[in-house]
């Protein structure tokens, strides 16, 4: 980790410790029962067990249910734009590496509006943590099909249920160029949430991680099966990805080794929908990353300007 | 009159030399046109840049094609350069050509159609195609020539194909240099620095290029010192020491530099673009980078997200991508991130005329951001401003947190002009952003109810965490929805653009502060104002005009200046309906922006003229214009 | 003093390979510096001197259309720091100039032959962590509790003892020329933490296994021949130490393993001979001692966990070992004789 971009004046009581209530924010006004308030319990336990500084991580989300959740830490937030989540993380990291960046999107969020950011920040490779919360419908504005509503699936704008089949995330992001981590877990399994999200955050590089949500308001079927079997989940394993948490192999037995280095297999674990899986599904650190692109301020404000002084010589009559 | 100089007049003995005719002007403009892809542009850019180091005044356009891909040799394919030198100081482009250098005699024709040529000018013409082997264009050739040939002008052939053959195998490559020693030895610059700067211009080539054009300018002006009789002398009255050249796209990206500003984000749209070309190469000197989005989008968000981390960021664009940034643009008011935006403006809307200049953007600039967005419009008169608007521009952003647009236009971006070398000082690069431990209980927009400032919180800013928010938000930042806190904190925004105004000065007029017409201009146009001003005072007119810097807040004063006037209209390149076109009445008439603006900001009854011609304005133009003002408005 | 220039080749080529870590500390130093002076300049200023400075950032711009003394007013500035503590901004302020103009032999120190390497690669990093002090200073004073007692003299010399958790993260690198006889690194393990990156770079003959004493499970430890393999120490999410050392000493990489077990041990290159003479004050037992441990390691760990020692790039892979401990070092140290050429 580099603090390159940083000064090196910092508070003077800096190394004090933090606990969870460090980072907790204002009273989460999710419905009872939102997934979304699992999400960011983990994020605020990851945040406890990282010793992550609240002032020097930040959550940038869109606009949406699920992205009111930088509201509910108390570490820097930017509650920004539907669907433009993905360009304000990417400068506020290549402006100050040494921020620990998060990004909190819905799935309208994130694969509708920002569809196009989700591709190229994906590529970029800029090093942060990237949730999207996928309850497959658009909550904020009220049970809109979502491109990841379920082909059927009745709302409030297709009543006849949605037209399509349902965009996969994840085939869709391990087919994107440059991809380094993408993973699936899901909120009503903190344990694993928890570890998929600490995998994420250590993981050099931009890491997308799909979090099957539960809307009880509008999608309440949806998810209902696979939370009551467990059976139904096969769970990714592997040293350099997750781990089955200790607290759930009684509960989780269909466990499914798979290499994260494995693009193809990957691949092919994406495509078929017939089970859920959750888990890393790839991951490569030695992709390059966009902000190493970024040349660090080695030079006062003189030596500036002395350098400018001989680019203008070239204009100079 | 038509002059044709054969090979029978080529052998000059010393005694004819001193038959050679030079006439002194104060200023001439010169144009180099060929089909696209052949070079003129090298050729005029060279001829200026010379000039300039010479201690000319120098303005140099481009000329852009009409077409895209044009087929060669037709009148829609002119593309080149205009270059106008003078004396003294060079405002801006000028009325019509008085010397043009063309590579086939098709876009000279072009040139002479859109009535860019002066009366008596000389032009100089490749005359392969007179026998070329296709009949066609030996008709085409022809057929031009008479029509040329109607109007006043000195028609001098120039064998260049068969000159440039003696050097080089694609004379296609080379005629571009040949003209440029013909155009040295008519104003007789100065050789060592021709020849410097073309070492110049192909310094990333293989240094064997270089020689082969040094080649080629010695023979053009060998050529044309044994069959040209004319020479022109535009007596260099200026101090070159101390001046720079550069267009004003790169004014703005040493601008962008001076100002201490180390992150752009942008999408590629002409004519802005080249802004980030000029970055590209040197950015990373100074621990700056270019960020090329996905989508200009992308682009302002990354500005934004780099902005609220830190040091203040900008994004460049021109129309359509300004169209994209908008609601980022309200977000950056909303949420008082500081941001610096240049707008290369262009022909619009739509696609419009991406090459060529407009004043069209004024009202989307200030008004395009649904919602209630204050922030500040500012737009640079000069290439020189171009650089030094950049600097003010980061401080005022920083200052007011506010987003800050900066308009420019084609004709800064891509017109040459010498200005003096700026004084460089690290001051520009302003302080670092306080990042001091927050006290307890300040809140992240703790309005000072006055002014409505407040200090920013950037992350990594102990005590300083909250979320920003686009939402309606009181002063912590919470969401908030209750009327009194929306009215508050919208006033609060507000506030800081009145308080900003307290701080301008009210603008100077040019020419006396009273009389028949003052004429209103922003941005690119004001050499051209002036010079048509100073041209109409000459004749002894009252005419007088005012150029205005900030258009949000506007400047202040202005209802009194005009009030000292019979009559005052704005001159602008956008469009506005004339009043005497069908159907135009003084109540559906469409105005000029900069005129809708101070009509609504000074309810005086402010005219105006403006044309989209998809080029700069001509002095001449104005000043036929304020003829016909003064003496109505005078009437009046 | 002993002269802190480099002079050895290989030296400068660590410091190339350094180059991002150098980078990233200089743009620290820069970036406080920079905040200290406008913290000077919103310290010193009357209103006047506002309404100058105001001018001036503004630039030519704005004159003739905005009038400075106003705008100057609605400047803010920082937080006040008491005008007391102006000196102390002041000494902070000098000693970030005086690093920035050390340029990069601020990350070089050499060690005089016969002298201590663990007090010279204190003085280095104490010297280069005097901006750590410099930027603490600044942050007492401003906050009122600068006490000089306690915190004088922390411009001057910084040691890594008082760097906090952060600092270490920021930890500058050193470059450390040494005699082989001089290299007893077992000292430097209190200095190995946060993300500090040491290289020594060995001048004559050394003992072979110097570093193997430093083989903990999250710490990277190269000895190497190959100023290539530095790369390692340059990137590592860690702390770091290498040693650059002659071609025939032992040649190893220990990596930290990311979930905290022992990480992975290749060894390139062990030398067919144990050491017969002593070397400076290393006596022979001493210089043993060390290729047995990094040996002893090796092997141990290739009976447990195969997959730590599997082959890697380059290197040679431990082979399964022998049923005893002392058979096992034999036959290892004998294996390891053909691949000699290797490293
Ligand atoms: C530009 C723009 N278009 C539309 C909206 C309205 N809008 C707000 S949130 C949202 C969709 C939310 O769905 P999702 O991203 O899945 O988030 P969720 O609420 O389900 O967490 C929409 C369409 C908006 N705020 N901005
Ligand atoms: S509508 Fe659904 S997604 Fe939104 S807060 Fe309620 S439960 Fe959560
Ligand atoms: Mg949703």
């Amino acid at each position: 980790m580099s603090l390159s971009c940083s000064s090196l004046l910092t508070p003077v009581d800096e190394d004090r410790e933090f606990r969870l209530d460090d980072y907790e924010g204002a009273r989460a006004r999710w419905c009872p029962g939102c997934g979304d308030h699992s999400v960011l319990t983990a994020a605020q336990r990851l945040l406890v067990d990282e010793q992550l500084k609240p002032e020097e991580t930040v959550f940038v989300s869109g606009i949406g249910c699920s992205s009111r959740f930088p509201h509910y830490m108390k570490t820097y937030g930017f509650h920004g734009l539907h669907g433009r989540a993905l360009p304000v993380a990417t400068g506020v990291k290549l402006n100050r590496p040494d921020l620990h960046v998060f990004v909190v999107m819905g799935d309208g969020d994130c694969v509708s509006i920002g569809a196009g950011h989700w591709v190229h920040a994906t590529r970029y490779n800029v090093d942060m943590v990237a949730m999207m919360l996928d309850n497959n419908i658009y909550g904020l504005t009220k049970m809109q099909t979502s491109p990841t509503t379920p082909q059927g699936y009745k709302s409030n704008t297709q009543p006849q249920g949605s037209w399509l089949p349902a965009l996969n995330p994840l085939e869709a992001t391990l087919g994107i160029t440059n991809a380094s981590f993408v993973a699936q877990t899901a909120e009503w399994i903190p344990a694993h949430l928890f570890a998929t999200l600490q995998a994420a955050y250590r993981h050099r590089g931009f890491a997308f991680v799909r979090v099957l949500q539960r809307c009880p308001v509008f999608t309440e079927d949806i998810y209902l099966d696979a939370v009551r079997n467990p059976e139904m989940i096969d769970m990714l394993t592997h040293p350099d990805g997750v781990e089955l948490p200790e607290s759930l192999r009684q509960i989780y037995t269909s466990e499914v080794r798979h290499d994260p280095k494995n693009l193809a297999a990957a691949r092919e674990i994406a495509a078929d929908t017939s089970r859920l899986r959750l888990g890393v599904l790839y991951r490569d650190e030695s992709n390059p990353r966009y902000e190493e692109t970024r040349h660090l301020p080695l030079h006062t404000a003189e030596d500036k300007i002395r350098i400018l002084n001989e680019e203008l010589d070239q204009y100079a009559v | 009159m038509r002059v044709l100089v054969g090979d029978d007049t080529a052998v000059q003995t010393r005694a004819e030399q001193s038959r050679i005719r030079t006439t002194r002007q104060p200023q001439c403009t010169v144009e180099v046109v060929s089909d696209s892809g052949e070079g003129a542009q090298k050729c005029g850019q060279t001829f200026g840049a010379v000039s300039a180091k010479m201690g000319n005044g120098v303005w140099t356009v481009e000329i852009i094609p009409a077409e895209i891909q044009p087929p060669p040799r037709s009148p829609a394919g002119a593309s080149g350069n205009r270059i106008r030198i003078g004396e003294g100081v060079v405002t801006n482009w000028g009325d019509r050509t008085n010397v043009a250098i063309a590579f086939n005699e098709q876009v000279l024709l072009a040139r002479h159609r859109l009535d860019a040529i002066e009366e008596d000018a000389i032009l100089l013409v490749e005359n392969m195609w007179a026998t070329h082997k296709d009949e066609d264009i030996r008709a085409e050739w022809a057929a031009a020539m008479d029509e040329l040939g109607q109007a006043n002008y000195r028609i001098i052939e120039v064998p260049m194909e068969e000159e440039c053959l003696t050097i080089v195998e694609n004379a296609r490559k080379g005629k571009n240099m040949f003209a440029l020693g013909i155009l040295c030895w008519i104003f007789d610059r100065d050789m060592e620095i021709t020849r410097e700067q073309i070492a110049h211009a192909f310094r990333k080539k293989d240094p064997e290029i270089t020689e082969r054009n040094h080649e080629l300018l010695e023979l053009g002006y060998s050529w044309a010192d044994s069959h040209l009789d004319v020479r022109i002398d535009v007596t260099p009255g200026l101090s070159p020491e101390n001046t720079l050249v550069m267009n004003g796209n790169q004014a703005i990206a040493y601008g962008a530099v001076a100002a201490g500003m180390d992150l752009a984000a942008m999408y590629p749209i002409t004519p802005a673009t080249s802004v980030s070309h000029q970055l590209g190469e040197m950015f990373y000197k100074f621990g700056g980078v270019v960020h090329q989005a996905e989508d200009e989008i992308a682009a302002v968000g990354v500005a934004l997200g780099a902005s609220y981390s830190g040091k203040v960021a900008f994004t460049i664009t021109s129309g359509p991508g300004l169209a994209l940034k908008t609601e980022f643009l309200g977000l950056s008011v909303m949420s008082e991130i500081p941001l610096v935006l240049v707008n290369v403006q262009r022909g619009g809307p739509s696609t419009g005329l991406p090459t060529k200049v407009e004043q069209s953007d004024l009202l989307a600039a200030l008004f395009g951001q649904p919602g209630d967005a204050p922030h500040v419009v500012m737009a640079p008169a000069t290439i020189e401003e171009c650089f030094h608007s950049m600097i003010t521009a980061r401080r005022i952003a920083e200052t007011f947190r506010t987003l800050v647009m900066v308009l420019t236009d084609a004709n800064l971006a891509t017109g040459v002009q010498p200005f003096p070398r700026p004084t460089l000082d690290p001051a520009w690069q302003g302080s670092l952003p306080d990042m001091s431990p927050v006290p307890e209980g300040k809140a992240p927009y703790d309005w000072d109810e006055e002014t409505g400032l407040s200090r920013r919180f950037i992350p990594g800013t102990p005590g300083g965490m909250h979320t920003l928010t686009g939402l309606a938000h009181d002063e912590n930042s919470k969401v908030a929805y209750a009327s009194a806190i929306n009215q508050k904190s919208s006033a609060m925004r507000s506030r800081k653009m009145a308080v900003l105004q307290s701080t301008l000065r009210p603008p100077v007029v040019h020419g006396p502060e009273s009389g028949d017409l003052l004429i209103v201009g922003w941005g690119s146009t004001k050499g051209a104002i002036e010079e048509a001003v100073d041209r109409a005072r000459e004749e002894g007119l009252s005419a007088s005009s005012l150029h205005l810097r900030f258009l949000s807040p506007l400047e202040p004063g202005l209802k009194g200046i005009f009030g000292r006037f019979k009559k005052v209209m704005t001159v602008e390149i956008n469009y506005s309906d004339d009043p005497d076109m069908p159907y135009i009445t003084d109540e559906n008439r469409r105005r000029g922006q900069l005129a809708w603006l101070l009509r609504a900001q000074t309810l005086v009854d402010v005219d105006c003229w403006t044309r989209v011609l998809g080029e700069p304005l001509q002095p001449g133009a104005i000043h036929d214009v304020i003829r016909a003002n003064v003496s109505k408005g005078g009437a009046a | 003093m002993p002269s802190d220039m480099t002079t050895d080749e290989r030296a400068s080529g660590a410091l190339r390979v350094l180059e991002k870590a150098c980078e990233d500390y200089h743009s620290a130093l820069v970036a406080t510096s920079e905040e200290l002076r406008s913290l000077l300049d919103a310290g010193s200023a009357t209103a006047e001197a506002r309404a100058g400075r105001t001018a001036a950032e503004l630039g030519a711009f704005a004159v003739g259309h905005i009038d400075i003394e106003k705008f100057a007013a609605f400047e803010r500035t920082g937080e006040p720091v008491a005008v007391t503590e102006a000196p102390r901004l002041e000494a902070a302020s000098r000693t970030l100039l005086s690093l920035l103009e050390h340029g990069n032999d601020l990350y070089y120190v050499n060690v005089d032959p016969g002298a201590d390497l663990r007090d010279a690669v204190a003085r280095g990093l104490g010297r280069a962590g005097r901006a750590f002090g410099a930027a603490r200073t600044v942050e007492l004073a401003r906050s009122g509790k600068y006490d000089e007692a306690t915190h004088g003299g922390w411009t001057d010399s910084f040691p890594p003892t008082l760097w906090s958790r952060r600092e270490k993260q920021l930890a500058p690198p050193l470059v450390v020329e040494v005699d082989g006889a001089d290299l007893r690194p077992g000292g430097l393990a209190d200095f190995l933490d946060g993300e500090q990156k040491i290289v020594l770079v060995v001048r004559g003959v050394a003992p072979p296994a110097a570093l193997a004493r430093l083989i903990t499970p999250g710490l990277l430890v190269v000895q190497t021949e190959n100023p290539a393999d530095l790369g390692a120490v340059a990137e590592a999410a860690g702390p770091a130490i290498a040693a650059l050392v002659p071609a025939d000493a032992c040649h190893f990489t220990h990596s930290p393993a990311a979930d905290g077990g022992r990480g992975r041990l290749v060894v390139r290159h062990m030398p067919t001979e144990e050491p017969k003479r002593p070397l400076g004050s290393l006596s022979v037992f001493q210089q043993t001692e060390a290729m047995r441990h990094l040996a002893a390691l090796a092997a141990g760990w290739g009976l447990s966990a195969p997959e730590t020692t599997a082959p890697s790039g380059d290197g040679a892979s431990v082979p399964a070992p022998a049923a005893s401990a002392a058979d096992n070092l034999a036959a290892w140290i004998l294996r390891q004789a053909d691949i000699s050429g290797m490293g």
